[in-house]
């Protein structure tokens, strides 16, 4: 069985690890039922639905923003804590289970940050972000023996 | 809270979720996902006993006017609307004891739904707050009267209150501590005018100083230093045998409030300081 592409993390991303059981109809990759979301009829995974969503409110906020009629944007068409507002965020953003990859996105896309990734299943999927990829993962984490310890463990 | 809604949210709360709410601090080691689970459960109980302590204040505020007015009319008519005010003003006081910051669901929460992303399901992540106003009588670290000009005549209290601290495990080893410390000046000016008008103006400034140590273990992330353009972090290192400990300092200023509160953009820039100064240990290009 494959294993769900979506990567984990905001500094550093790692994969997922989960068995996939669908297929994100925007990107062709493995999904699992973590990372599923469903956007209109579409099955996506939650970074494509993220970012679809940033597009969307990126799109109404320049609409309401060239003097677009009031109630033209309707309620609720611009997510909270997308892209629109860029890393902006309300008090309710963290109920949201799809908030950490709309904020990393946007985050990335406006920190010039570039994530580390220390998995075995790299995909293209990433290459906006530039990703810092280990040479040899797959030998890294069969020699690795512990991630536990503390600041002066040496 | 005679009020049924809070009241039943709030019986509804562990133990160890009423002394969080009744004392606004906590100390306490649990799983990202744990500490969400709690403190998301306090939130919703603080949203209900916000919204309950508005109509409440609005109640008594509309029942005092309407007793002047009666008292005003006719004496004996006051009588239901001050019973009215004192009921609203003993719910609005008896709220106000067990509201909740909000830097709770602003900070907090939203930074730990992205710790959570970067720290596997079972890892343990220490958190001790104090969410209480800062310029406490124990956080007073100087008071002094600066020498008065005419009608003119100036008083300033610093406070340091260190809100804010964690330590915790990341998904790729590294090792994570911080502590946030609001430096908190108030300047209490007392003019008097040619009139021989008395006015006071209070004046806030708050330094929220971000300290981190990031623990980067050598075996995964070559330390190369740089990048001090990119974000104007204070860094210094030191080297072990298995880790890289970076200390990383962030100032930030805030002038609109003295309740302790962050932008999770801070937080996260500042972790991010001591990851964009390394490099990955073998790393021959940026992908394989």
């Amino acid at each position: 069985m494959s294993k769900c592409a979506v990567k984990r993390g905001i500094v550093a991303l790692r994969d997922c690890g989960n068995d996939a059981t669908d297929t994100c109809t925007i990107c062709s990759r493995p999904i699992c039922r973590e990372h599923t979301r469903i956007r209109g009829t579409q099955v996506m995974c939650v970074e494509c639905y993220a970012r679809q969503e940033q597009q969307d409110a990126a799109s109404a906020g320049s609409r309401a923003g060239a003097g677009a009629p009031k109630g033209a944007v309707p309620k609720g068409a611009v997510p909270k804590g997308t892209a629109a507002k860029g890393t902006d965020y309300d008090e309710n953003a963290w109920q949201d289970d799809s908030w950490p990859y709309y904020y990393r996105h946007a985050w990335y896309t406006t920190s010039f940050y570039h994530p580390f990734y220390n998995g075995i299943y790299y995909d293209t999927y990433y290459d906006d972000y530039d990703l810092r990829a280990f040479a040899d993962s797959t030998q890294r984490d069969l020699d690795d023996d512990s991630t536990a310890g503390g600041f002066y463990d040496s | 809270m005679s009020n049924p809604a809070p009241a039943r949210k709030y019986s509804q709360l562990s133990d160890e979720q009423r002394t969080i709410v009744t004392s606004k601090r906590a100390d306490a080691r649990h799983t990202p996902s744990e500490w969400i689970v709690m403190l998301g459960e306090i939130a919703a109980f603080d949203r209900v006993g916000d919204r309950d302590r508005s109509r409440a204040g609005w109640g008594c505020g509309t029942s005092i006017i309407l007793s002047i007015i009666c008292l005003a009319v006719f004496w004996k008519a006051a009588i239901v609307p001050i019973v009215i005010a004192i009921i609203f003003g003993i719910r609005y006081s008896n709220l106000k004891k067990v509201d909740v910051p909000n830097s709770l669901r602003e900070s907090l929460l939203p930074l730990l739904a992205l710790l959570r992303e970067d720290m596997d399901a079972a890892a343990v992540l220490r958190l001790t707050f104090d969410l209480r106003d800062g310029t406490r009588k124990e956080n007073l670290l100087a008071e002094e009267s600066l020498p008065p000009r005419r009608y003119l005549s100036l008083k300033e209290s610093r406070y340091s209150n260190a809100w804010f601290s964690g330590e915790g495990v990341l998904a790729d080893g590294s090792s994570v501590a911080w502590e946030i410390t609001d430096l908190i000046r108030i300047h209490e000016v007392t003019k008097r005018s040619s009139s021989g008008k008395i006015k006071m103006k209070k004046k806030y400034r708050v330094r929220r100083v971000i300290d981190m140590r990031v623990g980067l273990r050598q075996d995964e992330y070559v330390w190369h230093g740089g990048g001090d353009a990119i974000d104007s972090l204070k860094v210094s290192t030191k080297s072990g045998d298995k880790r890289t400990v970076v200390k990383l300092r962030r100032v930030v200023e805030e002038r609109n409030s003295l309740h302790p509160r962050f932008d999770v953009r801070y937080f996260i820039d500042t972790l991010a300081g001591a990851y964009r100064r390394a490099s990955l240990a073998g790393e021959e290009g940026r992908k394989p």
